[in-house]
């Protein structure tokens, strides 16, 4: 090994995941990369105990007999600290589930019968931990329980073929919001996950996306070290229900988001966040259509020609009100940055 | 010219017999839309009624999924899944090396999405009967952009099993675009592609060998379950999700003149966490591959994350 | 290979848990409390329960507020490394459903210690989505006192019935009816090493009527600790041969499909049916440590000389009708009881052998059922082919008084109701 000490990121690299390939995820799914990085940054030498809603990326690794995608390497551990295992309950509460376990391994150390710690891992979907589970999230939060939640956010109910979720991006097409002459695809507005979060009390909230590597693990070794609860939403993009080409999973998370759609974040309770990979300045922002071309999903207003986004005549106005959606999200998580739990 | 076996289905058909396929492929093939068209196009047809659904799981695309249709003359009161069809469609080859498609079938009707000719498919699988084949992931990429077979296999089904005309097909067709809200333009390639495709269906009546039999699985009973499903880790190892890439594609590495800087950028975003390395003194890593021929699902976001492009896709199958 | 994966056994050990123990009772007592307080004193006795997780509905309520106040009052604090921690802890969630979620983590987590709540009537449907996973599950260590109460909600009534139980018969635990203080402080201790039991590793759901039982004080022994520990630990193995969390490497609550499907329901109902010979072996132990019978599968009452005319009850109720039929009997009417304890897995063919020489069962309905009451068609069937007529009554719905006079309407009514009837009795009056 070099002397030079590489960037975080490559070192965590290295790190042996407790995710498996052989799960049935979509080619190019992007939960699976979460799995991966979030899996590595769990090789720490503490015991790691996961815990699961039921969504895509659950029906798709824990399935048996021969689709359990999970296990610290390819070998059964032979040292504790590198051995895992999972739970999965039901679909909204990850997060309960997962205080169930921190509590008893608390109270077994401290009683001395538990010899080495744990740490605990709880995830969902967006709809498993926002839209039916927001209040497992928000009363786990609100207890301080130190687990950390991940949340992996595709905007919709993908295990289920791709249902409106609280989420979504305005105008968008969801399989109950498809859109029509009369209704042009999701007429709301995405609720706003990470202030709840912050609000409830999270001793750290991140939202990132490991198409940026860098912060991708900072994000998470900051959450795994956290006495209290820390939450990881992860922006993720969905080549199925986007319906987009293989190969450009990254690339949209990026562009997620640049354009502000999905701007990364962190903050750490009493200290200044910030927010990275996107513009503060709206002029020099990456323009939505950027991001709404290549998906299918947005076809209903925007065509990608020649490699260009073009807007489909006559629905201007809703991408103008998706980049002002895009552009007030920028803002109220620039103040986010600064604000704090009484 | 009808074949004798075709002849003998339509014939008990028109007796009140009701009439089975089967259809296997991958998730993402387009098989469920394939047995959706020729549904509708039977049920506009008026004579027969039709029965069409799938094997529920919640594959995803890329997994190997089944559909089913039922044809018959009064109501189909028999709501069973289809063990032994008399016809029975491959929409992605990788399926039937996988799974014997065309297991409950001694002597059948067979329609199959391959590059063979009918022939030298029937001897691949081992299938006695009628076999009709036709390239699907060619025409779909010519017609469709995209290596798609439904439309083709469509195609090769209207040949195989005459109950409707070519028009009842294309309306069907072009009624399942405007239920999907699909554009004009796509529609209308839909169409374009069908008519090609039925152009170039090969067909063969195979005698087989008696050998070739295809048995029906057998339940293997549940003792041993282990006691709320609770279970090791690490059993999808044994899921070789390198079926999942495009037939006939697969990746490989390349790094003759060693450049890779050990950026780890392929590692940390390839979705299977199959890349290869080894230490290097002066670069922290150095990458030498990626596990391609078990669970390389052919994504391509190493090809698109290298910055010294040392992924490729390229045509070859998995060894 | 471990079909469930690895264990690390050494870094888990309970006996500082077990040593940590403080007791509530040094020696055997006789105190005067309510039924949730006669629940409440057993769940705090057991060294392998260090969480009470629980979310407040009437009338299971006192169970979790007299926990708290013995566990707040630092009634379990020891010293840590010159750190006073409390070995037992109170968990209060944010709704029922999270309290089932929790329970399910925690008993996963550690397969050798027991996790307790308390629920009643739409508690326990807040519930349901967990309570239905988790029978199936394998987490035998996980209880649920099912303080019975009336549901839904048109229209509200917090009083004793038994609806909540048979709405989740099918949830896959082991429901047991207790009525009187004594049943309820013994049931308590001795179920959870049925549902332990690595034959049958099935959840379990004590109950008793709220408010009648629930409320209602009387005097019962309570037993010292250390000899419920013994009487536990006995039956309870030290490992459970399934690896928890903690100490696994462990995959649970997978998903399957249909091709799989049944064999985990074939196999689940496989292990149910262990319960009633796990249960009558622990009830034999129970009975040498503490000289009390332990769980029975029902209590038959004056059933030496096979009476021909049998009433099937079930709760606190069922004592009336014990003074009744005992009064109408010194009047030379030759009436017998049976009371229903074990309601799942229900005890058919005992309860069969045991009513086969009856011409009439009168079986007295507390919860409301859209046909002749979910306990008449149990029985019904239990005696199925046997010439025995089964006729059902309808009373004490919602917690309402079953008097005497009713219940002597309803023994007048065993010889003129025509087979498969069913009544609903109130005050001595037939409706
Ligand atoms: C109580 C309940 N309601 C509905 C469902 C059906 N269901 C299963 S997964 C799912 C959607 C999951 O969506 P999300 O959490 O966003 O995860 P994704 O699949 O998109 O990754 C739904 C609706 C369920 N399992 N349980
Ligand atoms: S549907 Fe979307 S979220 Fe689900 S596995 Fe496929 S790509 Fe991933
Ligand atoms: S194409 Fe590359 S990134 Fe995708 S699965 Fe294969 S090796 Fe991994
Ligand atoms: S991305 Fe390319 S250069 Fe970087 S580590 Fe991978 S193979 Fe090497």
């Amino acid at each position: 090994m070099s002397e030079k000490r590489l960037a975080p990121f490559m070192e965590m690299a290295q790190k042996e995941s407790c995710f498996r390939p052989g799960s049935t995820l979509c080619v190019d799914c992007m939960e699976s990369i979460a799995f991966q990085n979030v899996g590595r940054a769990t090789d720490n030498g503490i015991k790691t105990i996961y815990t699961m809603g039921t969504f895509c990326g659950e029906v798709s690794t824990l399935l048996w007999p021969t689709v359990v995608a999970w296990g610290r390497g390819d070998q059964e551990a032979t040292q504790f600290e590198k051995s895992f295992s999972i739970i999965h309950n039901v679909f909204e509460s990850a997060s309960t589930v997962a205080e169930g376990i921190r509590d008893t391994a608390d109270i077994l150390l401290e009683l001395g019968a538990l010899k080495k710690p744990i740490q605990v891992v709880a995830n969902s979907g967006d709809g498993g931990a926002l839209v039916i589970g927001l209040r497992s999230l928000l009363h786990t939060i609100h207890r301080r329980s130190r687990v950390t939640v991940v949340v992996l956010i595709n905007e919709f109910f993908a295990n289920t073929g791709f249902q409106y979720a609280v989420t979504a991006t305005p105008y968008s097409e969801t399989s109950t919001t498809p859109p029509g002459d009369f209704i042009p695809g999701n007429l709301e507005e995405p609720m706003n996950h990470v202030g709840l979060a912050l609000m409830a009390g999270a001793e750290f909230v991140a939202q990132v996306s490991p198409a940026f590597p860098k912060d991708f693990t900072e994000a998470c070794e900051r959450a795994l070290s956290c006495s209290e609860t820390a939450v990881i939403f992860v922006p993720s993009p969905c080549i199925a229900g986007w319906k987009f080409k293989e190969g450009r999973t990254i690339e949209l998370a990026k562009l997620a988001s640049e354009t502000g759609l999905f701007p990364t974040f962190l903050k750490e309770k009493g200290k200044a966040g910030s927010l990275r990979h996107v513009s503060l300045d709206s002029k020099q922002r990456t323009p939505i259509l950027r991001f709404l071309a290549p998906q299918r999903r947005f076809h209903h207003l925007v065509h990608e020609k020649n490699g260009e986004p073009a807007v489909v005549k006559g629905r201007e106005k809703e991408v103008a009100l998706i980049q002002d959606w895009a552009n007030r999200n920028v803002q109220t998580l620039q103040r986010l940055t600064a604000w704090d739990v009484a | 010219m009808m074949a004798s076996l075709q002849k003998e289905l339509v014939a008990q058909l028109k007796k009140g017999e009701a009439l089975d396929l089967r259809a296997d492929g991958k998730a993402g093939s387009g098989l469920v839309m394939t047995l959706q068209v020729f549904a509708e196009a039977v049920s506009l047809e008026g004579t027969y009624q039709v029965q069409e659904w799938p094997f529920f799981s919640s594959a995803r695309k890329g997994a190997n999924v089944r559909g089913f249709m039922r044809v018959g003359k009064g109501p189909l009161f028999m709501t069973c899944q289809v063990e032994s069809p008399h016809v029975a469609l491959l929409f992605t080859e990788k399926t039937g090396e996988e799974i014997d498609f065309a297991s409950g079938v001694s002597k059948g009707i067979f329609v199959l999405n391959t590059a063979y000719h009918a022939i030298e498919a029937a001897q691949k699988f081992r299938l006695r009967g009628e076999v009709f084949t036709v390239s699907g992931d060619r025409l779909g990429q010519e017609y469709l952009h995209h290596p798609i077979p439904n439309i083709s296999v469509l195609a090769a089904l209207h040949k195989a099993l005459p109950l409707v005309s070519v028009q009842q097909v294309v309306q069907a067709l072009k009624h399942n675009g405007e239920k999907r809200r699909l554009p004009l333009k796509a529609i209308q390639a839909n169409q374009d592609c069908l008519l090609a495709s039925l152009k170039e269906v090969s067909s063969a009546v195979v005698q087989g060998e008696e050998a070739w039999e295809h048995p029906l699985p057998s339940f293997a009973g549940y003792e041993g379950y282990p006691i709320g499903a609770q279970s090791a880790l690490r059993s999808s190892l044994q899921n070789l999700t390198a079926n999942y890439a495009r037939t006939g594609r697969r990746l490989v590495f390349q790094d003759p003149q060693d450049r890779c800087t050990g950026c780890s950028l392929c590692i940390v975003n390839c979705p299977e966490g199959i890349i290869q390395f080894v230490p290097d003194e002066k670069r922290g890593i150095r990458v030498t591959g990626a596990d391609v021929n078990h669970f390389c699902k052919l994504c391509r976001e190493c090809i698109e994350a290298c910055p010294l492009d040392l992924f490729e896709e390229v045509e070859g199958a998995l060894v | 290979m471990n079909p469930y994966g690895s264990i690390f056994p050494e870094v888990l050990d309970l006996e500082p848990l077990r040593k940590k123990h403080i007791p509530l009772y040094r020696r055997q007592e006789r105190i005067q409390m309510d039924g949730n307080g006669a629940a409440a004193i057993a769940s705090l006795q057991f060294w392998r329960a260090p969480i009470y997780a629980g979310f407040p509905i009437t009338p299971s309520t006192k169970w979790l507020e007299m926990i708290s106040t013995y566990i707040n009052a630092g009634r379990f604090v020891v010293e840590e490394n010159g750190r006073k921690v409390s070995a037992k802890r109170v968990k209060l969630l944010e709704a029922e459903h999270a309290v089932a979620d929790y329970l399910v983590g925690a008993a996963a987590a550690c397969r050798e210690l027991i996790f307790m709540t308390a629920t009643s009537s739409v508690g326990l449907d807040h519930m349901t989505e967990t309570t239905r996973s988790l029978g199936a599950s394998g987490l035998g260590n996980v209880v649920l006192i099912n303080v019975y109460r009336a549901t839904a909600n048109y229209p509200l009534c917090i009083e004793g019935d038994p609806s909540d139980a048979f709405a989740h018969r099918d949830d896959g635990w082991i429901q047991v009816v207790c009525r009187g203080k004594q049943q309820i402080y013994d049931t308590l201790i001795q179920l959870p090493v049925v549902g332990m039991d690595p034959r049958v590793l099935i959840p379990t759901m004590p109950g008793y009527y709220g408010i009648k039982d629930s409320h209602r004080s009387e005097p019962f022994f309570v037993e010292p600790d250390s000899k419920i520990h013994e009487f536990q630990d006995s039956l309870i193995p030290w490992r459970c041969p399934l690896p928890g969390l903690i100490v696994g490497e462990t995959a649970m609550g997978n998903c399957v499909t249909s091709a799989h499907f049944q064999g985990f329901k074939w196999e689940q109902k496989k292990r149910m049916d262990q319960v009633l010979s796990v249960l009558t072996a622990s009830s034999k132990k129970f009975e040498e440590v503490f000289g009390r019978p332990g769980i029975v599968p029902f209590e038959a009452y004056f059933m030496e000389d096979r009476p021909p005319r049998v009433l099937v009850a079930m709760g606190p109720d069922a004592g009336t009708a014990y003074e009744v039929i005992r009064r109408r009997r010194k009047e030379g009417e030759r009436l017998g009881l049976v009371v229903v304890r074990l309601l799942t897995p229900f005890p058919s063919s005992l309860l069969r052998e045991a009513l086969k020489s009856a011409g009439v069962i009168g079986v007295v309905n507390n919860a409301f059922h859209s046909e002749r009451g979910h306990l008449t068609a149990l029985v019904s069937e239990a005696v199925s082919g046997l010439p025995i007529q089964t006729t059902g009554f309808f009373a004490g719905l919602g917690g309402a008084d079953i008097s005497v006079r009713s219940w002597e309407k309803m023994i007048d009514l065993l010889s003129v109701l025509k087979p498969g009837e069913s009544r609903f009795v109130h005050e001595g009056e037939v409706l």
